[in-house]
């Protein structure tokens, strides 16, 4: 696994014509030994398909530059990053472009095509630039062959889990999108915060009144009419205090739809309460 | 806040607070800073986020907010917060090291979970200071608060996770991985939200029910802390001196080893419990004689609160000096240690 027997064999050494002294000795042997020891090192890290960042490795190698599209980061960058256990780089493919965002938010409207095909292209190299680099600091420990083995087959392979942990994430941001949209709708007159906030503002107004509107009241919320496109409904309610009962209205309209913020207006007539 | 330059001032204000925290778990633990895992926890603490913010939407559609301020508070803080990103931030973590759980020393696993609190935190703390009209109040507030909270959990998780590995009545321990974060965090937003909900203030004796959700408030945060600092102990004694996680020290990068070396320098640790100290005199000094706006309940809460979270600060700065003697005891034991 970590490279061929450096010293030959009987039934070799004697079909092997003597060597003559004064003939240079064979070095590129010895050179091509280390450099598949190092390709069986990058295999054992790849773990699964790893003959596909093969061209890479030796590529990258003999300093040349080498790529190779990788089909499923364009689709599902974070599950594969996660995947091949690139959490760090896979978390910041997530977050810089938030960050971005939040310091930036004229930038939520840039298309991240780009970004996806750009990763794609890069994926691979990369992942070969990282492996190499995990592989050389394992190496750097000078550990026993069998344990160095051991610790790069753990610093690499693969991590199912981490795979379905990033198609969770994705799916999570996708649904994150869509349920925002979908529930995107005004509070209708039956929403128990609208019905709360009528009676805090009702409270409110009679404390005002200097009346004692601890033991208030408020029940039986219907609908009195609503605007076509949903930004307003109006309702009627009951209020009772102290065996007083009153027919109440209030509206509720839209303060900030993107930001999800309504408000309710209460008074004693519809009137009172269109806007 | 159009201008870029201040929203990067209130980014930077809104990420310090969770390094900072995360810096004193992993040198308080004995974690160096380029442990295996340890920044991919972050990362995937901070990615936690979005199932949370998912399961917690469908669990608000699916249980509604209900009648009254007591059932509207805890529906918002259990199903709305403490049940989904709990349950998340456990997911991420067993995610990242499952494989690799029963290998990990302690004290590493320990600062693992701390760490996904962490970054689950960070996430959460840009949501809310950037964009935010008073963003350095709010990231303030919420650096005493909210943000060690999240660690202060994290270490809860950690420390049941080790328990169970090595203990009998490992069930019992996951268990309790699950339902001790559970319920410190839903009653921490519990508490706050009852005490925002107008309804409070016109409840039956609104005056001392308040009082009571500000003590209990407080009281949660501090026992939060308890709990985690005696986690913390309890793991470095299971970890004993000679199993500190190892890395070679040759393989670490210079700026790595730069950065452990200030994380593990006592003055930089002074320094923070100054400002905490600082923060926290400022902001007593704010609740005793800030401007009387709003009615006297509305006025009676922010005080309280206010108090509540100089008590904080000051706690914090209490934990820093600590850390910082301890470190000071570390160096004069690793000098006085004869060499290899």
């Amino acid at each position: 696994m970590t490279g061929k027997p450096t010293e030959p064999s009987e039934s070799e050494s004697e079909g092997t014509p003597p060597r003559d002294q004064s003939a240079p000795p064979e070095a590129p042997e010895n050179g091509r030994e280390a450099e598949t020891s190092d390709e069986d090192l990058f295999r054992l890290f790849v773990g699964p398909n790893a003959e596909k960042f093969l061209r890479i490795y030796r590529a990258q190698k003999e300093k040349k530059h080498a790529t190779s599209f990788n089909w499923v980061v364009l689709f599902a960058s974070l599950p594969w990053f996660f995947y091949r256990k690139l959490y760090v780089v896979g978390a910041c493919i997530l977050l810089l472009p938030i960050i971005l965002i939040v310091i930036f938010p004229n930038l939520s409207g840039v298309s991240t095509t780009g970004i996806a095909v750009a990763l794609a292209l890069l994926a691979n190299s990369l992942y070969v630039q990282i492996a190499q680099r995990r592989i050389k600091k394992v190496k750097a420990l000078n550990l026993p062959p069998a344990e160095r083995d051991q610790r790069i087959r753990k610093a690499g392979g693969t991590s199912p889990a981490g795979a379905v942990f990033g198609a969770l994430i994705l799916v999570s941001m996708v649904a994150v999108f869509f349920i925002d949209k979908a529930t995107a709708r005004l509070p209708d007159c039956h929403n128990a915060q609208v019905q709360n906030l009528a009676k805090t503002i009702l409270t409110g107004i009679l404390s005002e009144n200097g009346v004692d509107a601890e033991a208030l009241a408020v029940s039986d919320f219907k609908a009195v009419e609503s605007a076509e496109d949903g930004t307003r409904h109006l309702c009627s309610f009951s209020a009772d205090l102290e065996s007083e009962n009153s027919t109440m209205f209030l509206s509720v309209t839209w303060k900030d739809s993107a930001a999800g913020e309504f408000e309710v207006i209460v008074g004693p007539t519809q009137d009172s309460v269109s806007q | 806040m159009d201008d870029a330059f201040v929203r990067s001032a209130a980014l930077v204000a809104a990420v310090l607070p969770p390094f900072i925290i995360v810096t004193y778990f992993l040198v308080g633990a004995r974690v160096r800073f380029d442990a295996d895992m340890v920044w991919a926890g972050f990362g995937f603490g901070a990615c936690a986020a979005f199932p949370a913010i998912v399961t917690a939407k469908l669990l608000e559609a699916a249980m509604g907010y209900g009648n009254g301020y007591i059932e509207v508070a805890a529906n918002q803080a259990f199903f709305g917060a403490a049940i989904p990103e709990e349950c998340c931030k456990l997911v991420a973590l067993l995610a990242l090291c499952w494989r690799q759980v029963r290998e990990l020393q302690p004290n590493h696993l320990f600062a693992l979970s701390i760490t996904l609190a962490g970054g689950f935190a960070c996430l959460e703390n840009i949501f809310y200071v950037v964009g935010d009209g008073n963003w350095h109040a709010t990231a303030a507030l919420r650096s005493v608060s909210a943000v060690p909270g999240h660690a202060f959990i994290g270490a809860v998780v950690g420390f049941c996770i080790v328990r169970a590995l090595r203990v009998s009545f490992g069930v019992f321990w996951w268990g309790l991985a699950l339902v001790l974060p559970v319920a410190l965090h839903g009653a921490y937003n519990f508490f706050l939200n009852a005490l925002v909900n107008p309804e409070v203030q016109h409840a039956h004796a609104a005056h001392d029910l308040i009082q009571l959700f500000v003590a209990l408030f407080i009281l949660t945060v501090i026992l939060e802390g308890l709990v985690a600092h005696l986690s913390l102990h309890t793991i470095l004694k299971m970890t004993g001196n000679g199993e500190r996680q190892a890395q070679d020290i040759a393989t670490t990068p210079s700026l790595v080893r730069w950065i452990h070396s200030i994380g593990e320098h006592p003055l930089w640790w002074a320094a923070l419990s100054a400002i905490c100290f600082l923060v926290a005199a400022g902001l007593l000094l704010d609740s005793s004689v800030g401007p009387a706006q709003g009615d006297s309940l509305s006025l009676e809460i922010d005080r309280s609160l206010g108090q509540g979270f100089s008590a904080f600060a000051a706690l914090h700065g209490a934990a820093f000096i600590g850390l910082t003697i301890v470190l000071r005891r570390r160096i004069r034991s690793r000098r006085s240690d004869p060499p290899l």
